[in-house]
């Protein structure tokens, strides 16, 4: 192992940043970062010899100045909101480089049993659940190789939001947490804690947008349990810039009859990585997760998920669907676990990449594990080139080969716009999606 | 408005067109016949510029220009309009979508403003409901899941939308029953004009009944065997294309 350099540096990062960190005045939050750190140390980074880790190179973090904590920037170096993003009809909280701006957020009246906490306020009033948010949770469990990011986050964590609805309550507007990026050297380790209680209901919308040449490191955990009979539905819009490290990790806990549906669309980035790890705990629980990349350039767009079915009917669903044009690589693993009790579960996994260009590549790896016998499980996974007969045929009517490439990409991806979990993001979605096309299916090959 | 000089054309390095010349002037329709495999969809597909379809020899002019030195979209927007014998399903691209991209291209290359959203759909409404297309395939993915007689006539829908100056139609007529024949027959003649030509590839004496066509051309292995009038159709009907194959032989 070769872990020590790496986190030596982080070492002496989390050194330089601790007296300043949210809740640093309260001794269980700091020995609750002190031992997340000691995590770290023993887990380091994941390497490519990790399970899991053998297609994304976080190396690429070594070269850049990413082990410090980015300095906040002022107004004018942070990137605008995105008229689609402020236009969201959302109770909007924004973080400009990982530190919370009031000015740009936007908060209405909640209903009775709901509470939405900024991070950084949270920790720093002193509150009782820090152990549930910053301690080895979910957000470290059972994932191989990637304990040591979410240990470092824990570490590290400056803000993010707390979000808790009681059983019953419902939000009528999502939570909409935009993470403006300045793209300037060093790291931001946003942290939110969703919680659901039973029969509660919310939308929650994650977006990173940076500069367009933009680098940096982003190191997000989302951790979250939704109760019985809960519904969250979930989207992570990754917009970051062309030089940005951005590794995400969703988990969520979905109990009896409860349903998490969420969806990832990265457009920007050097190298992403976005992993969902989802536990259907109760009967009855059900997922779908989907999401993908329109990847140009010599992006690398990593999208892992592991969906554990831990009891008896229950459901999972993922679509997957990759673009790389140019150098730019995709990768999806897929992994999914029937419990021996798991009985009745239906799992479905669909993985489409497309190439659309000679020097693009993308992997699928979709793996199963059934320890249970009475389940149902498919998937199928495909790597392709646009259709030659359909682009002639659309050639033939007059549309020329550029539009024709970008309607044939919009098609490919249109799988995605209809399991966009969350409805009205889907304006959003399209803009951006079909800004990337403008600038890249432009028959270039 | 078309010559075709003496066009040899290969596939995977296989001779399909032996040297094929037809003239086809303005308000004029000529009918292509011939045995399976005898080259028609080759010669469409040619004309239409599809890659893989290599020109060897001869030439083509559109208008007196070079109909090889176009792309496949140049071609479309200068008016020219293969109805495809076997149709493309494009899932995931709406009909309407599609079609309103095509119009648009068609009419900026034109030198005309583009439809608007509401103008377009009046359009397509209209001349939709007059080849009896009902709405839902109009907002279905292009030609998917449409039956054999469906995607024939959404070509024919396409055409009436696109408004060709040369249309060519690669048996169209075939999967369709008689009575979405007529609406179809119906929507070509509706555009037969002085300044239109077009090229009928049919097995079927059938489709000519509506469409009476100027000259009839006889296919055989890549090669025109014989051409005539009107009544030529009615003689292949009769004798099949077997002692027309032998004429070829002769050649
Ligand atoms: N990709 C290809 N590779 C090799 N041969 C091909 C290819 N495409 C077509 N051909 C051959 O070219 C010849 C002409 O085919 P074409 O489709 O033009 O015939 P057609 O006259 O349209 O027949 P039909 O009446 O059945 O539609 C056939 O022998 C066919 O097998
Ligand atoms: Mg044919």
């Amino acid at each position: 192992m070769n872990a020590a350099p790496d986190t030596d540096r982080f070492a002496r990062a989390f050194a330089a940043a601790r007296a300043d960190l949210p809740g640093h005045g309260n001794t269980e939050i700091a020995r609750l970062r002190e031992a997340a750190m000691a995590r770290f140390a023993v887990a380091g980074l994941p390497t490519r010899r990790d399970e899991g880790w053998r297609y994304t190179d976080l190396r690429r973090l070594d070269r850049l100045d990413l082990a410090g904590e980015t300095a906040r920037a002022d107004g004018a170096a942070a990137p605008a909101l995105p008229g689609s993003i402020a236009a969201l009809e959302a109770e909007r909280i924004v973080f400009v480089d990982g530190r919370y701006d009031a000015a740009l957020s936007l908060r209405g009246a909640l209903p009775e049993g709901a509470r939405l906490d900024v991070l950084s306020a949270h920790l720093g009033n002193g509150c009782d659940d820090a152990a549930a948010i910053l301690g080895p949770g979910l957000g470290e469990w059972n994932g191989a190789g990637q304990e040591g990011l979410a240990a470092l986050n824990s570490a590290m964590a400056r803000d993010g939001v707390v979000l808790e609805l009681a059983d019953g309550v419902r939000l009528e507007r999502p939570v909409l947490v935009v993470h403006l990026l300045s793209g300037a050297a060093g790291a931001v380790h946003p942290r939110s804690a969703v919680g659901l209680g039973a029969g509660a209901e919310a939308e929650l919308v994650e977006v990173f947008v940076g500069h367009s040449g933009g680098g940096g490191w982003t190191n997000s955990v989302l951790e979250g349990a939704v109760g019985q009979g809960g519904r969250l539905r979930h989207a992570v819009l990754v917009r970051h810039g062309a030089a940005a490290v951005h590794t995400g990790r969703m988990t969520m806990d979905v109990a009896r009859d409860a349903g998490y549906a969420t969806q990832a669309i990265t457009l920007g980035g050097r190298v992403v990585r976005n992993e969902f790890v989802v536990r259907l705990s109760g009967p009855g629980a059900e997922c779908s997760l989907s999401g993908g990349a329109l990847a140009d350039a010599r992006r690398h767009v990593d999208h892992t998920t592991e969906i554990t079915h831990a009891a008896p009917h229950t459901e999972s669903e993922q679509i997957f669907r990759n673009v790389a044009d140019d150098n730019a690589r995709t990768v999806f693993q897929g992994r999914v676990v029937v419990e021996r009790d798991a009985q009745k579960t239906n799992a479905r996994q669909s993985s489409r990449s497309l190439l659309l260009s000679a020097g693009a590549e993308a992997q699928n790896k979709p793996e199963l594990r059934i320890f249970a016998d009475d389940v149902k499980c498919s998937h199928g996974a495909t790597v392709g080139d646009l259709d030659r007969d359909a682009l002639f045929y659309l050639r033939a009517r007059g549309i020329d080969e550029a539009e024709a490439r970008a309607l044939l990409t919009r098609a490919f991806v249109a799988d995605l716009s209809t399991s966009l979990p969350v409805a009205s993001l889907r304006p959003a979605v399209d803009e951006a999606v079909d800004g990337w096309l403008r600038r890249n299916a432009n028959g270039g090959g | 408005m078309l010559a075709i000089r003496d066009l040899r054309a290969e596939v995977d390095g296989k001779e399909i067109l032996k040297g094929i010349s037809l003239e086809v002037a303005a308000g004029e329709v000529h009918a292509v016949m011939g045995p399976n495999g005898s080259g028609k969809s080759t010669l469409s597909y040619v004309l239409a510029g599809r890659e893989g379809y290599e020109v060897t020899g001869g030439s083509a002019t559109y208008d007196g220009r070079d109909l090889f030195g176009m792309e496949v979209e140049e071609r479309a927007a200068a008016g020219i309009f293969l109805a495809f014998q076997y149709p493309v399903e494009i899932p995931g691209v709406s009909n309407l979508t599609f079609l309103k991209t095509a119009l648009n291209a068609v009419r900026k290359a034109r030198g005309e403003a583009g439809l608007d959203a509401l103008d377009f759909l009046k359009l397509a409404r209209s001349r939709a409901s007059t080849l009896e297309m009902s709405d839902a395939l109009l907002q279905r993915a292009v030609n998917e899941g449409f039956s054999g007689g469906e995607k024939k006539r959404n070509e024919i829908f396409q055409m009436a939308m696109l408004e060709p100056r040369l249309a060519i139609l690669d048996e169209t007529d075939s999967g369709l029953d008689i009575d979405a024949l007529k609406t179809v027959a119906d929507g070509v003649n509706a555009l037969r004009a002085p300044d239109r030509a077009m090229l009928v590839i049919t097995h079927y004496q059938r489709l000519l009944d509506y469409i009476v066509p100027d000259r009839v051309h006889v296919l055989s292995a890549g090669r025109i065997v014989k051409s005539g009038d009107a009544a030529l159709a009615h003689e292949l009907e009769a004798q099949g294309y077997a002692a027309f194959a032998g004429e070829a032989a002769g050649v």
